[in-house]
């Protein structure tokens, strides 16, 4: 297959597994600790921005970082989604630790993946490699924000 | 609460989680089942005793009752026996053996699959 093809039918994989790839993420996330804490905190709270970033994801991957990076707004929901973390008072360790299931997550949906013809090796790596880009790009954002809060709000002399 | 098609048959869902309980209220209404949550053993004896539901999907650990000693209160009770239970957990350490549960308890290691949650209360349900 075209390296577009692969991406292509990679990200409708995503998608369509997208519900499992959520509940299974729900319920591994809401056992750290930060989470723990706020057992009442509903759904909607609790996977935030994370169907918009997958949502988002899906159309990074299929683009080279040059592409990416020429549509800033791509990532814009990964800063939405440390502003909401930074209020709900969950560290920085545990949104990287929530972004590291969510990759699990999709790799295993990838891996129930029947494409249309057996991927190559070179094929596997370039998918590994654009996917993996474009979720740490994700995870970069939200953790400039995240920073970029705790400096503001040190300054104000604010807490979280 | 989810109430979906049938009024008078529903599924109990138990889990101090709020997030989880709703998402599988989500998903078991998607799937045309009407649903019922509660927060802990305690609140799930409760609402059993006055409406009895036609299978339990609880978590484990949870406060004040936790999900093994609900079935155990369950099983106490006569009218209450047979009556379905799908056990949830992540832990390694349970106070029960899984392959040792009766054939009217069920259990499923978290994380789970959607796919597979609904197999297994599609066979509980008999």
């Amino acid at each position: 297959m075209a390296p577009e093809q692969v991406l292509a039918h990679a990200a409708a994989q995503i998608e369509a597994a997208e519900r499992d790839t959520l509940f299974r993420w729900v319920q591994q996330i809401t056992r750290f600790p930060a989470h723990m804490q706020r057992p009442e905190a509903g759904l909607h709270e609790v996977l935030d921005h994370i169907p918009v970033i997958l949502s988002h994801l899906r159309w990074a991957m299929q683009r080279s970082p040059e592409e990416q990076a020429s549509a800033p707004e791509f990532s814009q929901p990964g800063e939405s989604h440390a502003l909401e973390r930074y209020r709900q008072g969950v560290p920085a360790r545990v949104i990287v630790k929530e972004y590291q299931v969510l990759r699990r997550e999709l790799w295993r949906a990838l891996a129930d993946w029947q494409p249309p013809e057996p991927l190559a090796t070179a094929e596997i790596f370039m998918l590994a490699e654009r996917l993996n880009f474009a979720l740490d790009e994700f995870m970069a954002t939200t953790l400039d924000a995240f920073v970029q809060l705790e400096i503001e709000t040190s300054g104000t002399g604010e807490g979280s | 609460v989810v109430q979906a098609k049938a009024a008078d048959s529903y599924i109990l869902v138990v889990d101090d989680t709020t997030a989880v309980t709703e998402f599988l209220e989500f998903l078991l209404a998607d799937a045309g089942y009407a649903v019922v949550s509660c927060a802990n053993g305690q609140e799930a004896l409760v609402q059993i005793q006055r409406r009895r539901p036609v299978l339990v999907i609880t978590d484990v650990a949870m406060p004040i009752l936790n999900g093994w000693e609900l079935v155990q209160a369950l099983r106490s009770t006569e009218a209450l026996a047979t009556l379905p239970v799908i056990l949830m957990s992540a832990a390694t350490m349970l106070p029960f053996q899984p392959e040792e549960l009766d054939s009217y308890t069920f259990f499923l290691y978290k994380p789970f699959h959607i796919a597979d949650l609904l197999k297994l209360a599609k066979h509980a349900l008999g």
